[in-house]
């Protein structure tokens, strides 16, 4: 399998256990967040299995796109045998952040944290040459990576979703949020990713005039403005 | 006109509901009907608005669905019309027919 290149991706590994896990220790996972192209994923699994090779793997599902947060990580080409604390979710001790060069080498690198039943969850990521802040362009919407993104795998950016709760009354949170998602991955497909953006910034605006009325919206930007000029 | 009256777009909205029946009338597919139908943008918080004054009136009841991948896992509400709703779409197009009774031939063309 040839490696391809300026791919961004990543997978959730499940423990039973809540400390002390080693990579040896891990003997199943869930390819759960994914944010590469599903012709990708054997990559991905071949990748893991290289490193932990007893390993099972469930079916592997639609890839899903969700949020990562970069929090220290392990670099599984230095220390293919890591152990990493875990209090309260968080992870202590050998955390370390791999080289920028290991980055850009397309290494894995994991992350540790627990999920709401106590499981601990290992989050595999392999690192094709990343463009600019991967985070940011998340965050903002845009390709983690250069090159062809499947339009079938296109998720609603992640700061539209961290809006939602602010603007949407909790009753219809979900349904409004999987329109917006729904809608996002048709008009990206159709129309392209740019004109999908457009639309669903509009589309938050138009949530944001409903919600809080566009006087009310006007007088907190003057607030703030006044703040900031120290009127 | 009274507080149970219906307005332009809510009539639109549960005659969208009608038409796309018990099981497809969620909010995309009913945004998307509007848009062709009235020929113009529909945005999500103007059907979501117009469904909750809908339902707060009595007209409308929902109910959540199942998640599904392309939605993100996010679940469908799904929207039914109810009996007064029904009554209130009959009396408006009374309103409307009889408006529209005794005009002179061709003048709405």
């Amino acid at each position: 399998m040839s490696k391809p290149a300026d791919r961004w991706g990543g997978a959730t590994l499940s423990h039973p256990e809540e400390t002390n896990i080693r990579s040896a220790d891990i003997r199943s996972a869930h390819i759960r967040s994914t944010n590469i192209r599903a012709s990708d994923i054997d990559f991905l699994i071949a990748g893991i299995r290289a490193r932990i090779p007893d390993i099972d793997f469930d079916t592997p599902e639609i890839p899903i796109r969700t949020p990562h947060v970069f929090v220290p990580n392990i670099d599984f080409d230095t220390e293919p045998e890591f152990e990493l604390l875990m209090k309260n979710g968080r992870p202590l001790g050998r955390a370390r952040h791999a080289p920028t060069a290991a980055r850009r080498d397309g290494r894995f690198r994991a992350r540790q944290h627990q999920s709401k039943d106590s499981e601990t969850i290992v989050e595999v990521k392999r690192h094709g040459r990343s463009v600019g802040l991967p985070e940011l362009r998340m965050l903002l919407g845009l390709p983690p990576f250069a090159g062809p993104i499947d339009p079938a795998q296109v998720m609603i950016p992640e700061i539209g979703l961290r809006i939602l709760p602010f603007i949407v009354p909790k009753k219809l949170r979900d349904a409004v949020t999987g329109d917006l998602t729904e809608d996002f991955r048709t008009f990206a497909a159709r129309w392209g990713r740019s004109y999908a953006l457009r639309w669903l910034w509009w589309e938050l605006a138009g949530l944001c005039i409903r919600r809080f009325g566009p006087t009310a919206i006007g007088m907190g930007i003057a607030a703030w403005v006044r703040q900031k000029l120290g009127l | 006109m009274g507080r149970k009256a219906l307005g332009e777009f809510e009539q639109a909205v549960l005659l969208a509901i009608l038409r796309l029946g018990l099981s497809g009338a969620y909010g995309v597919p009913i945004r998307r009907d509007l848009s062709e139908r009235l020929g113009r943008h529909v945005s999500v918080g103007a059907v979501y608005t117009a469904l909750e004054r809908l339902e707060r009136k009595g007209f409308v009841s929902s109910w959540t669905g199942g998640a599904t991948a392309e939605r993100g896992g996010r679940a469908k509400r799904f929207y039914r019309i109810e009996a007064p709703g029904r009554r209130a779409l009959d009396a408006a197009m009374v309103v409307t027919r009889s408006l529209l009774a005794g005009l002179p031939e061709g003048a709405t063309a």
